[in-house]
């Protein structure tokens, strides 16, 4: 029995022994501490790429001159700007104001820490913006001649035909000037119609000369000026017409009386001039346009 | 509840001290002198009997003529035939074939000797002695390889359980529980009572848990309830009260006084706020949040069971009781418990066997976030008094306070706009000086004036019927189901928030959830000379339907009505649902033993599953082990050191069906593709649209766990010392994941079957029975397991980099190689000197919200490139040491606990310091390097180490004499003391409340810790009574 | 031997119960399997109605969920020059100091809401046999709402993932590829032109006509196609089916009134309520206060507001300094004879204006401007006047309406109503206006700071395939 008991007690020493062993490994395990990466000691996978845009100022003065840059480079730390104008920066994002109207091939060159770098360039056209003039547009045989085209071909109303109407005749006597006028017989068929480029929300003012048979009265040569482009006479819609003259001076079929015809374009870049006639044989002729 | 018990208590012992009667005294003991404590003392043909107490001691009434039968597992049995001593000292031989204890395994029993799978068995010695009011947490540290972690704080909460780490990677890796032989639902472990509970049963490896085949891999816990046993009925009588406290974060907590005198030693001086504020303090006194908030509280328990039987039937019943105030504000937690169980033998053929156990719960809940509460000052009392009422300024926020009254909750902006140099409160709304950092309401008040809470009734009931056909076959069929009825409450009352009235509401949720099943199964045992062959062949089938209605209403003017009847009828709004899900199983087993040596065991489960594809719901779970018993060798007999040793292996495929989306409909139909109703506004009323749940996935299948596990078990120097130790090796693959995708899709996230995760480990367990003299016994046990997770293959998500808040994106990575949910962030580099701050001195001291990191590839910018892995959230190495002392009536026990390499990302720095307050931004104007500089959310700053070094429990106790207590009539009396976290030993670094409180959020995310709740320790006294 | 026969009853009762037909596939019965959905045009509008019902956003603080349109202030408003947060707390100040991070949730929450509103027109627009004779009108309103959504967030974030049909997760070519915005811009004109010629002007809560030709106005503005624009807002002015209110304050306190063209409906108190208009008021919100005014909107509104200035900013009652923005208050507020839409503020019913007349009339002003500095177009004048008038000014005085005074016009009509940043950048004065307003606040701002980041987490699941923008 006693021994019996002895024996234990030295295996439980030992026991204990193998315990203390396995809780002591249990906390140097804890005692690990967490070991993380230094600086520098991994390689970069996006190098700097360098790239921008600029934009010219607006305003009622000299804002023009002056462009804004917009940085757009990424994983970049350091900027050197060359303007093209001899002027530089290492701003972030500088403006520029340059001495005039030019060409300049703008250089942006971003670097990072470990020294690489990536440049970007653009050319920048600089032109004073024109306060918005209105375009003249050309009126073609705008007095009916022959042979009056660009090209020094044509009939004098080649210019003026539009499908769906009877095209207008050409006279020689009595014209306001030159050799030929129209002439739009009493019978009212016949119409001249030509379209415009114009500048929208412009002013303008047609000029023209006309005249009309004393007889029958009560008729008149109209000249309107209509919104858009048309292909066939059946779409035209006189109500839609953004200015208009009716001719009625029968007081002599030889002098011509003149008409400005003021016109704004509003939202429209075309605009087409139509000449119809009623009841009366009437001529029209030296068709001119301004802008206001 | 309490009081009737006792009244009970008390009838009991009167009517046994009326019939008391001529006793025999004796023991019980091995050839050793050792007492046999449990072994079964019984007169022939009789029902009277009784088992040796702890000393092997009993006393029995008897009289001359009758014959004693004393039987205990392991020894021969004998019988005495009495003539007339008036004691006896009875000395069993040792049975070595015998000596053995019986494992509960899957749908039967096997002797522990003849296992070859890796199970663990937990006697309920003393555990119902631990004040807990949860079995689980009363398990911390029992088994080898299980991990169980107190994550939550409230009472009654139930913590995480880790069984061979984490094998899935989606939300669903708790443990399968399974209570005497019938699956439960996991929250079943919150309704059990310990005094109730005979063992626990955990299986670990795959060979061993195939038997429930789709719900094998995360390991199953087997708990059987207590049995009665033929002899005299007896009365147990078991209660404690225990002292709970928290343990305080110092880190957590400054004075003002401290706060000012490390500005003035910063800077020289201090700022007229801080001025204000000692003002304060010095009129009100200083608040400690976390006294106020980790209040401490109580917790009772008292177990009543009878129990008893005849040959042919056997009952256990039981009534419980317990109350736990939890160590929160607010948190409490009661449960009642009732159990009925009866088995009976209707004859040699046919027997049947009924339970039931219902249970109530009332868990009354902690309404807010201890993160939240403890950013707030120590200068601002909880109430007003006396003294800090003129503070308050009564004409700031047009007049909002100027009814403030003593005893009302103080709240921060009452004490803007202050006179510093006259001392009193701006007068006529003048603004002056601003010391508040919130505009929220006192932090108690969102406590106090809220009620939120969940009463759960649960039953859980049992009938099963038995042919024994002949001796070796049988059949056994059975029907069960647990119910569980959940009433949610939330009230929110009018001085909860601090928009008053306006925002006080009223919720109601109720969820009735049943779950139904039916099993059927053939056991047939046979031995033809050397062999013995025991084989199952079964079927079952189970169903779990859920409904669930909620309802809310707003729109209160007083706390005095809190029903949805006294709701604005315009703010009461309502929703419900219910879904299904089904599973269907069919399984077959083999244990085979040749000649007492050589062991084998064979088992396949095909289960079927609701929940998945049509041509996905099967699955088949096989198993192989096998085992050799080298002791049984010639060349092992009689030898003097080794008197056991077996070695065994297993291999096994489990399975896991957890779909976790956080969408209940989803979880049980997510094969379809499924829409649910939604409202836009359109000419002032709702029209009704119809919107996409989910990426229906009709391919989903199983998550599968192939696990290999060679072992070892031994018993040395006579079995002084016995042991055993597992090696395994699990890879999971095909992985139920909730997996991120691009929103471009018009979802966040798509069910997917991905990837592969390994968990390997090492387990120990040793037992020794060290000391064994009259009156001095002393034995130990010492349990470790290592368990190390990687992650194998994550197909095209590899390296998946998430983050849990949005809000705050700290980032965790999956990458391959690595554990699992590792945090990934940037690595800090040093703090950014405090005279950058821009007021580095408001609210909290010298915190800054940033830190300068480590450029880690060097080209100056601080970008993705430069992030690291910060660590990993699972421990390395969890283990425990105890040891059981018995010097003559007295005993001791005490166990140790710990947990290394874990990590957390501890928030609560984050909210206390107040690092998302503007004065601890730094100054753009002046501070250098600013490229370098990160928030410390994204950094190592906030990660911590969560290992740990706990006391868990201690027990003394003593039990009184024979003499004592058969005057008293009782047949065994003990009182003791115990003690929960006595000693908790945190790793240094780590700031917070407890290293073991973590969020709930994905396995993908893990170790995400909001300030959390705190360790506390407990006190117990505690009386057990039999007779 | 009897006993058995019951044992084997209850046995065979088990597997029958079990093997019955379909018992692994239980129906689901609270909610419905789309795969035989969308069968009848009824069915097909529900999927409509589920648009906006994702650009309402769900009322929520969890930032899980999406908030869409209730958090577009934080990226709108709060990054120009109108707002900032009360105390400069938190991610939401991120804003305001143009120090944005990729992981900014916010951020993350509206590019996925958007994308989400996307994802239900693509819904719509692959289920649109099953409509019959209504194809054209849902397909018309879906592809005003995929214009409306793309076109917040090309101008948000830049190049971004055109998806214009429903992709899987696996398409990860198409989730994580940045479209230059070019091509974004040609989906959003095709879309508007398909909603225009199919859409009518029944409701201002639904798409219609108008809104559509207002939206591709406002697009063509920002790609400098003037005259498209012109022509446009002429035809909704000329169509004479929207007018100023008369009171400014009715604007937003008269919902659905004619001034409105097209609005996101809430109702207070119910699940449909928004919780931004709480937000934007200290202590009523969750927040500390947020889209709070800056003193430069103060002084713009001061000065140019006119009848506008009351029901656009006041003055915090509890924070004497600091002003919050006095349209779409939740709470009411008796001084200005506003009232409460809710009894719970977290919960309000104001609805959010997304495009109205009076935004109609200076983007007329601004395509005749062209692009120019200056404009004395008749038409233009007459419609800066009209704005100008119900505000009760005087007209332009000198006749010539330049850049900076249709910028301060836009600005102080349309102040909180997440257009300045829109405004700035589409006429190219955002870096001027912003670098200026920057430096006198005392932060940093550079021109990348226009561009929110592609939000982290889908850099981040894109593996490295998705480039970020510039400066994050």
């Amino acid at each position: 029995m006693k021994q019996m008991m002895n024996f234990r007690i030295n295996e439980t020493i030992k026991l204990n022994l193998i315990l203390a062993a396995c809780v002591s490994i249990g906390l140097l395990t804890s005692c690990e501490e967490e070991v993380y990466p230094e600086t520098g000691s991994i390689v970069d996978k996006t190098p700097p790429s360098a790239a921008f845009s600029a934009t010219q100022g607006v305003g009622l003065n000299d804002e023009w001159m002056t462009y804004t840059f917009s940085n757009q480079s990424s994983s970049a730390t350091d900027f050197a700007w060359d303007f093209g104008d001899g002027n530089s920066s290492t701003d972030f994002e500088p403006s520029n104001e340059y001495s005039g109207e030019g060409t300049f091939d703008v250089k942006l060159t971003a670097t990072d820490k470990l020294g690489v770098s990536s440049t970007y360039s653009e050319q920048i056209v600089i032109v004073e913006p024109e306060a918005p003039e209105a375009i003249i547009p050309p009126i073609y045989e705008a007095s009916f001649e022959d042979n009056s085209l660009p090209d020094g071909t044509g009939d004098g109303r080649d210019s003026w035909r539009l499908s769906g109407a009877g095209v207008i005749q050409i006279t020689s006597s009595p014209v306001y000037e030159g050799s030929q006028a129209a002439k739009f017989p009493s019978a009212g068929d016949r119409a001249a119609y030509q379209v415009l480029e114009v500048t929208p929300n412009s002013d303008y003012t047609l000029t023209y000369y006309y005249t009309m048979k004393t007889s029958p009265t009560g008729g008149n040569v109209t000249v309107w000026i209509l919104p858009g482009e048309v292909s066939e006479f059946s779409q035209i819609d006189t109500d839609q017409a953004i200015a208009s003259f009716a001719g009625t001076d029968q007081s002599s079929s030889n002098d011509y009386a003149k008409v400005d015809l003021p016109f704004s374009t509003g939202a429209n870049d075309k605009v087409a001039i139509l000449v119809t006639n009623e009841l009366v044989e009437s001529r029209v002729d030296s068709m001119s346009i301004t802008a206001d | 509840m309490k009081k009737s018990n006792f009244l009970l208590l008390l009838a009991l012992i009167a009517t046994t001290v009326l019939s008391a009667q001529s006793v025999l005294n004796g023991t019980v003991s091995g050839t050793d002198g050792q007492p046999i404590p449990g072994a079964n003392v019984v007169v022939q043909n009789t029902n009277n009997g009784t088992t040796t107490d702890f000393d092997g001691k009993f006393s029995i009434s008897v009289s001359s003529g009758d014959v004693l039968t004393v039987s205990y597992l392991g020894f021969a049995t004998q019988n005495i035939t009495i003539s007339n001593q008036s004691s006896l000292n009875i000395v069993l031989e040792a049975d070595a074939s015998k000596l053995d204890e019986v494992v509960v395994i899957g749908y039967g029993t096997q002797l522990k000797s003849n296992l070859t799978g890796a199970i663990s068995k937990v006697n309920n010695d003393d555990l119902d002695q631990i004040a807990v009011s949860r079995v689980d947490d009363a398990l911390v540290g029992q088994v080898s390889g299980v991990n169980i972690q107190a994550t939550e704080g409230e009472a009654g909460s139930a913590p995480t359980i880790r069984i061979r780490g984490v094998g899935s990677i989606n939300g669903s890796v708790d443990p399968l529980i399974v209570v005497d032989g019938m699956v439960v639902d996991n929250d079943y472990l919150g309704s059990l009572d310990m005094n109730d509970i005979a063992s626990f049963e955990i299986l670990k490896d795959a060979a061993s848990t195939a038997i429930y085949g789709s719900r094998g891999s995360k390991g199953v816990i087997m708990v059987t309830t207590k049995d009665g046993k033929e002899g005299k009925t007896k009365f147990r009588y078991n209660a404690y009260t225990g002292f709970k406290e928290a343990h305080q974060s110092d880190a957590y907590y400054f004075t003002t006084a401290e706060q000012a005198e490390f500005e003035r030693a910063a800077t020289g001086t201090i700022q007229d706020k801080t001025q204000y504020k000692l003002l304060l303090a010095e009129a009100g006194g200083d608040t400690n949040w976390q006294d106020i908030i980790f209040d401490g509280g109580v917790i009772n328990s008292h177990s009543l069971s009878v129990t008893g039987g005849s040959k042919r039937t056997k009952f256990s019943t039981a009534l419980s009781y317990l109350h736990d105030e939890g160590v929160l504000l607010t948190d409490d937690y009661k449960r009642y418990n009732i159990k009925l169980k009866v088995d009976s033998k209707i004859n040699d053929k046919l027997s049947f066997g009924l339970s039931l156990t219902p249970s109530f719960t009332d868990r009354q809940r902690f309404d807010g976030s201890t993160h939240d509460i403890l950013r707030q000052p120590s200068w601002l009392p909880l109430y007003l008094d006396d003294n800090t009422i003129n503070f308050v300024n009564r004409t700031r926020d047009g007049g909002k306070y100027a009814n403030a009254q003593v005893g009302d909750y103080a709240i921060q902006r009452m004490f803007d706009d202050f006179d510093l140099a006259n001392g009193v409160p701006m007068a006529g709304g003048a603004s002056g000086l601003d010391i508040s950092n919130t505009s929220n309401t006192n932090p108690a008040a969102k406590v106090l004036e809220s009620d939120r809470g969940d009463k759960k009734f649960k039953a859980f009931g049992n009938a099963y019927f038995k042919v024994k056909f002949n001796d070796n076959l049988s059949l056994r069929t059975s029907f069960g189901g647990d119910y569980q009825n959940t009433a949610y409450q939330r009230w929110r009352g009018v001085e909860h928030n601090r928009n008053g009235a306006s925002a006080a509401y009223l919720e109601l949720q109720d969820t009735n959830r049943i779950h139904m099943v039916t099993e059927t199964y053939f056991t047939y045992d046979q031995s033809y000379g050397d062999h013995v062959i025991n084989a199952v062949l079964g079927t079952g089938a189970e169903s779990w339907k859920t409904e669930y209605n909620q309802t809310r209403g707003g729109g209160y003017t007083s706390d005095l009505l809190q029903t949805i009847a006294a709701a604005d009828p315009l703010t009461v709004t309502a929703s419900s649902m219910e879904y299904e899900s089904r599973l269907l199983s069919f399984f077959a087993r083999i244990n085979y033993a040749y000649n007492d040596k050589y062991l084998a065991s064979f088992s396949l489960r095909r289960d079927g599953y609701s929940v998945f594809g049509s041509n996905q719901k099967y699955g088949d779970f096989p198993a192989v082990s096998l085992g050799w018993k080298l002791h049984e060798e010639d060349f092992l007999l009689d030898n003097e050191l080794v008197s056991n040793l077996k070695f065994r292996v297993s291999y096994g495929i489990t399975g896991n069906p957890g779909v976790d989306t956080g969408d209940d409909q989803i979880d049980n139909y997510p094969y379809l593709a499924l829409l649910a109703t939604s409202n836009a506004v359109i000419d002032g009323g709702t029209l009704t649209g119809f919107n996409a749940l989910n990426i229906s996935n009709p391919d989903l299948k199983w998550e599968r766990s192939v696990e290999i596990n060679p072992g070892v078990d031994f018993g040395l120097f006579n079995n002084v010392i016995t042991g055993s130790i597992d090696y395994y090796e699990r890879e999971s693959d095909q992985l139920l994941l909730y997996n991120p995708i691009s929103s471009t899709t018009g979802f966040n996230n798509a069910l997917v079957n991905i990837g592969k995760v390994q968990n390997k480990g090492l387990e120990i367990e040793l037992r020794s029975r060290n000391i064994s003299i009259e009156n001095f016994r002393w034995s130990s046990t010492f349990i470790a397991s290592k368990n190390e997770n990687t992650l194998l293959n994550f197909a095209d998500s590899n390296g998946q980099i998430q983050s849990v808040d949005a809000k705050r994106a700290a980032e965790w990575i999956n990458q391959v190689g690595q554990p699992i949910s590792s945090f990934y962030g940037w690595v800090v580099d040093k703090e950014i000197p405090t005279e950058y701050l821009k007021n580095a001195w408001h609210p909290i001291g010298a915190q800054a919200q940033d830190v300068y990191v480590r450029d880690l590839n060097g080209d100056g910018l601080i970008d993705d490139d430069d992030k690291t892995i910060l660590g990993s959230p699972y421990p390395e190495l969890v283990w425990s040491f105890g040891n059981d002392f018995k010097i003559g009536n007295i005993d001791v026990s005490f166990l140790f606990q710990g947990s290394h390499g874990a990590e957390v990302r501890n928030m609560g720095d984050q909210y206390i310091f107040n690092h998302f307050n503007s004065g601890q931004d730094f100054d753009p104007a002046i501070t250098p390097d600013q490229q370098f500089i990160k928030q410390k959310i994204f950094t190592d700053s906030i990660i911590q180490d969560a290992s740990y070094i706990a006391l868990r429990n201690v027990n003394i106790g003593y039990t009184f004499g024979d003499n004592v207590i058969s005057k008293a009539g009782l047949s065994r009396a003990r009182v003791y003391v115990a003690g929960q976290n006595l000693m908790y030993l945190k790793a240094d670094g780590y700031t917070g409340f407890n290293p073991e409180s973590i969020n709930t959020t994905s396995s993908t995310t893990y170790g995400y810790q909001r300030a959390g709740s705190p360790v506390f320790s407990t006190v117990s006294l505690g009386v057990n009574l039999e007779f | 031997m009897r006993y058995l026969k019951y044992t084997l009853f209850f046995a065979l009762i088990a597997l029958i119960s079990s093997c019955e037909e379909g018992y692994l596939e239980p129906a689901p019965t609270s909610v419905i399997s789309s795969a035989n959905y969308y069968t009848t045009p009824d069915q097909v509008e529900s999927a409509v109605i589920n648009i906006y019902d994702g650009i309402q956003g769900v009322w929520d603080f969890n930032m899980d969920e999406n908030r869409a349109l209730q958090l577009e202030f934080y990226l709108t408003e709060m990054r120009s020059d109108n707002t900032r947060t009360k105390s400069s707390e938190g991610e939401a100040a991120q804003f305001e100091s143009y120090s944005v991070e990729a992981t900014n949730g916010i951020v993350a929450n509206y590019y996925q809401s958007y994308y989400n509103v996307v994802y239900r027109v693509n819904v719509v627009l692959e289920n649109l046999d099953a409509a019959g004779s209504m194809a054209a009108k849902y397909e018309a309103e879906a592809k005003f709402l995929r214009a409306y959504a793309y076109f917040n967030l090309v101008r948000l974030f830049g190049d971004i993932p055109l998806v214009d049909s429903v992709i899987s997760p696996e398409d990860k070519a198409t989730a994580y590829t940045r479209v230059a915005s070019a091509e974004i811009y040609n989906l959003i004109i095709s879309d508007l032109t398909t909603a225009i010629s199919g859409l009518d002007n029944s409701s201002s809560y639904r798409a219609s006509k108008t809104a559509a030709q207002t939206l591709l106005a406002k697009v063509h503005l920002n790609k400098g196609e003037y005259l498209e624009a012109q022509q446009l807002c002429e035809s909704i002015v000329e169509s004479g089916n929207y007018a100023l209110e008369a009171n400014f304050k009715d604007v937003f306190y008269s919902e659905g009134n004619d001034e409105v063209i097209f609005a996101i409906g809430y109702i207070g108190d119910s699940n449909e309520a928004q919780n931004f208009s709480a937000e934007w008021l200290n202590a009523v919100g969750r927040t500390s206060g947020v889209n709070y005014v800056t003193n430069d909107a103060k002084a713009a509104l001061d000065a140019m507001g006119g009848d506008r200035t009351m029901y656009s900013y006041r003055n915090d009652v509890s924070q004497v300094t600091q002003n919050q923005v006095a349209k779409y208050i939740p709470n009411g507020d008796s001084t200005l004879g506003i009232s409460s839409t809710s009894s719970d503020p977290q919960r309000a019913g104001n609805d959010w204006i997304v495009l109205r007349y009076a935004d109609v009339l200076l983007l007329h002003v601004e395509s005749i401007l062209a692009g120019g500095a200056s404009t004395t177009s008749a038409a233009a004048l007459s419609s800066f006047n009209l704005i100008r008038n119900r505000a009760g000014l005087a007209n332009d005085a000198d006749g010539t309406i330049t850049k900076q005074e249709l910028m301060d016009e836009r600005r102080v009509e349309l102040a909180f109503e997440n257009h300045r940043l829109f405004d700035l950048m589409r006429m190219g004065e955002a870096q001027n206006v912003l670098s200026a307003f920057a430096i006198s606040v005392g932060v940093g701002f550079t021109s990348s700071d226009l561009l929110l980041p592609i939000p982290q987490r889908e850099i981040n699941l894109s593996g490295g395939d998705m480039s970020q923008n510039p400066g994050y």
